[in-house]
């Protein structure tokens, strides 16, 4: 019966309905200045976080590289290279929404034979602008044979 | 005006208890950042996330100890999120550190603790271990090769030749091996097989597992090729000089039609048994040339089967001290790793 018509005179319900606005507008305030203050905590070197994603994919046995006989090589094994075994390696299915994880698109070329193959990560966003990096050269195991081709990345919510 | 009075009163007392929530907050998020507390707890989040990525980068094995820099907080390390908060607050922790890591799909982490000294993050195989004391074993392969539903298995109790550590005695014409070692491995590799008899009675022999008989090569190969199983395990016992090592080696043909999965499979018992086992100190897959081994090498019934592995289990030297006398979790071990092959 706070608002109620005996209780309260129009004045008066203005006035609480301003307090109680103003006192939202304060904690919702605060709220987002906690959090702007988090986030310009973690600011990280932005390339860090790309470099070692890199690194996975070029390093990790769950990702494409090339097994011979039961010895994990430094090859990338083209027909490992797929969106398939990127989607084991670089694993994204629960937090593809997150704007703060990266999304990365890689383009692997082999001259020699004019082909190409580029696969992505779940989270990755055709709509969405990207950055490239340098082409490096890399090993890859192709029916059999070793050869080198090029591998592009691509990578989206860099900061 | 008794009734308006009171009214006042309590928005009086709900506009003082508002003001007072809102000032904690404030106070609160003032004395976190004065002392650098928040920041800190951010700090360590990122820290032990792009620790994780990193541990994800590297080819091997990886351990690496990450020390505390401040008591009470409270980790918490699920869902591709590493979160640091006060232990009076938890998740209420207004500045709260959180970061987000990524996995790879086989990875499912699960780590918490209260003021822990260290956390321990370790690469062992393709997982990934967070914990406050390492009991677990790190020596864990990382196995790439290529999984088959098998659903019956031969096992082969081996017991070395005359090349090895066993002979039979043929004088005595008992049928029983007559080397100490060699009556050592077959004692220890027909225990095996009698654990992995008794967990699981779909599994078939080469020899029999209740008592002691000396079966030769050919015979055992014999065995192995009139069964109708979709798999061979041969388990032997390894021997090395220094009784301080306890290795654990899984033998595969390079000739095999199924060389992958027979790779897959003796990496994922060996790790299995290394998962099981704090004592053995390193585990690895051999490929061999079977065509071009001795006619009594043990290592002939791998062209037995296509899908076959020969397990050097731990080190006859130091059977005292070590994973040899633990015949039934072996036999567990290898049948854990036959179900998770399946999956």
């Amino acid at each position: 019966m706070i608002f109620g018509k005996k209780a309260q005179s129009p004045e008066k319900a203005i006035y609480y309905l301003i307090f109680g606005f103003l006192l939202t507008f304060i904690f919702l305030f605060l709220m987002w200045n906690i959090r702007s203050a988090s986030l310009l905590k973690l600011n990280i070197p932005s390339r860090l976080q790309v470099e070692l994603f890199t690194q996975r994919f070029l390093s990790s046995p769950m990702c494409f590289l090339h097994t011979e006989d039961g010895i994990v090589t430094d090859i990338i094994d083209w027909d490992k290279f797929s969106n398939e075994t990127l989607h084991k390696c670089y694993y994204v299915a629960d937090i593809k929404e997150n704007p703060n994880v990266k999304a990365f698109r890689l383009i692997l070329v082999l001259n020699s034979y004019n082909l190409k193959k580029d696969i992505s990560t779940e989270n990755w966003n055709e709509n969405l602008g990207y950055e490239k990096e340098q082409p490096r050269p890399v090993m890859v195991f192709y029916k059999d044979k070793v050869l080198v081709g090029d591998l592009t990345v691509e990578v989206q919510n860099v900061r | 005006m008794e009734k308006r009075g009171l009214e006042y009163q309590l928005f009086f007392l709900m506009e003082l208890i508002a003001a007072f929530l809102v000032s904690a907050l404030l106070i609160y998020v003032a004395i976190s950042y004065a002392k650098g507390s928040a920041v800190t707890k951010s700090y360590i989040a990122i820290d032990q996330a792009l620790l994780i990525d990193t541990l994800n980068s590297f080819k091997g094995n990886v351990l690496a100890v990450y020390p505390i820099p401040k008591e009470g907080y409270y980790y918490t390390i699920d869902s591709n999120t590493v979160k640091v908060t006060d232990i009076s607050l938890l998740d209420r922790d207004p500045t709260k550190g959180i970061f987000q890591y990524v996995p790879t799909s086989t990875q499912d982490l699960n780590y918490e603790s209260k003021n822990p000294e260290k956390i321990i993050f370790a690469k062992s195989g393709n997982d990934i271990i967070i914990t406050n004391s390492l009991n677990h074993n790190i020596k864990s392969l990382s196995c790439s090769g290529t999984p088959i539903s098998i659903s019956t298995i031969i096992i082969d109790p081996g017991h070395g030749t005359s090349q090895g550590f066993a002979v039979p005695d043929e004088q005595l014409d008992t049928g029983f091996v007559n080397k100490e070692l060699g009556l050592a491995e077959s004692n220890i590799t027909r225990n095996i097989a009698e654990s992995l008899f008794f967990l699981d009675d779909s599994l078939s022999f080469t020899r029999n597992v209740r008592f002691e008989e000396y079966k030769s090569l050919n015979e055992r190969t014999d065995a192995i090729e009139s069964s109708h199983a979709d798999a061979l395990i041969s388990i032997h016992v390894g021997s090395e000089d220094n009784p301080n090592v306890n290795h654990v080696k899984a033998y595969i043909s390079v000739n095999s039609k199924k060389k992958r999965e027979s790779e897959q499979l003796g990496c994922i018992i060996i790790n299995e048994l290394i998962a099981n086992f704090p004592e053995i100190t390193g585990g690895l897959v051999v490929p061999v040339n079977v065509s071009e081994l001795d006619a009594d090498n043990p290592m002939r019934v791998l062209d037995s089967k296509d899908i076959s592995v020969l397990l050097e289990i731990g080190n006859i030297n130091s059977i005292n001290n070590n994973i040899l006398t633990k015949h039934a979790r072996i036999a567990k071990s290898i049948l854990n790793a036959v179900k998770r092959y399946n999956r």
